[in-house]
């Protein structure tokens, strides 16, 4: 599997680790009510098929990427950075 | 802005190691730092290094030089300012961290020096400026016709260095028997 940074090119797995599902990018607004909280802390979705990851790029430039990748095949169908990606 | 020296010892104190036509050695860059432009100031920070130094601001691979003063990408929104010292005002638009003894500089100099990283790290060099693992080193790779410059965190210099002459050796042996 390799993940194409948006600033390095083309690189293997290893360089990369992945943080789980990208809704964490969708903080709740402060004062928020209990219930958003537990859903951005704890609640998610598992779908089969394409699905939005956070990945650090820990191995090349540092930079938090959203990667979208089919569950099913491993297939990476989109990668941006996570500072330029407004949810 | 004055250079910052915490630490009486140079990171590297090998002598230049010569093997299979490749010539390590330890360099001092001179001053480097590294500079994390504030949000939105990419612009404002390239103009006043072209004022100052001849230089601007790297996409990301790309090195800027100027006479012996080079800007290199070297991360994600970071690029390194080698050889200059910059003036302080530039801080209204981007963090500055001076690096003083932090990074060590290892070059690698010969033809053939691409065959000795190959077998250290996946990156192809195509661009001038690449960030990734020299093994399990993270190193930011500046690269130059005949020879390639190799910046480490100080702590993993000496590892650093042994992983480049190990390669260079066994370069020298493949050679040898073939
Ligand atoms: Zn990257």
């Amino acid at each position: 599997m390799r993940i194409t940074c948006p600033l390095c090119g083309a690189r293997d797995l290893r360089e990369f680790s992945v943080t789980g599902s990208a809704a964490l990018l969708n903080r709740p607004e402060e004062g928020a009510e209990l219930p958003e909280w537990d859903d951005y802390l704890h609640n998610r979705d598992n779908p089969a098929g394409p699905s939005d990851e956070l990945w650090y790029h820990s191995g090349g430039c540092g930079a938090w990427l959203v990667v979208r990748r089919d569950t099913t095949s491993h297939a990476v169908l989109d990668v941006r950075l996570a500072s330029e990606q407004k949810t | 802005m004055g250079s910052i020296s915490l630490i009486k010892a140079p990171a590297l104190e090998q002598a230049p190691f010569e093997a299979a036509g490749l010539r390590l050695e330890a360099v001092e860059p001179g001053p480097v730092t590294a500079l994390m432009p504030y949000r939105g100031r990419h612009a404002a920070v390239a103009t006043a290094l072209e004022k100052s130094h001849g230089l601007g601001w790297p996409e990301p691979g790309q090195v800027i030089a100027s006479g012996g003063q080079r800007i290199a990408w070297s991360a994600y929104n970071t690029a390194l300012v080698i050889g200059a010292e910059l003036p302080p005002r530039l801080a209204n638009h981007t963090a500055m961290t001076p690096q003083g003894d932090g990074m060590a500089c290892l070059r690698l100099s010969g033809a053939a020096w691409r065959d000795a990283l190959a077998r250290l790290t996946p990156l192809t060099f195509e661009q001038d400026a690449e960030r990734g693992m020299l093994m399990h080193v993270p190193a930011l790779f500046l690269r130059g016709d005949d020879a390639v410059e190799v910046f480490v965190m100080r702590s993993m210099a000496r590892t650093a260095w042994h992983e480049l002459q190990s390669a260079m050796e066994r370069l020298a042996g493949r050679a040898a028997i073939s």
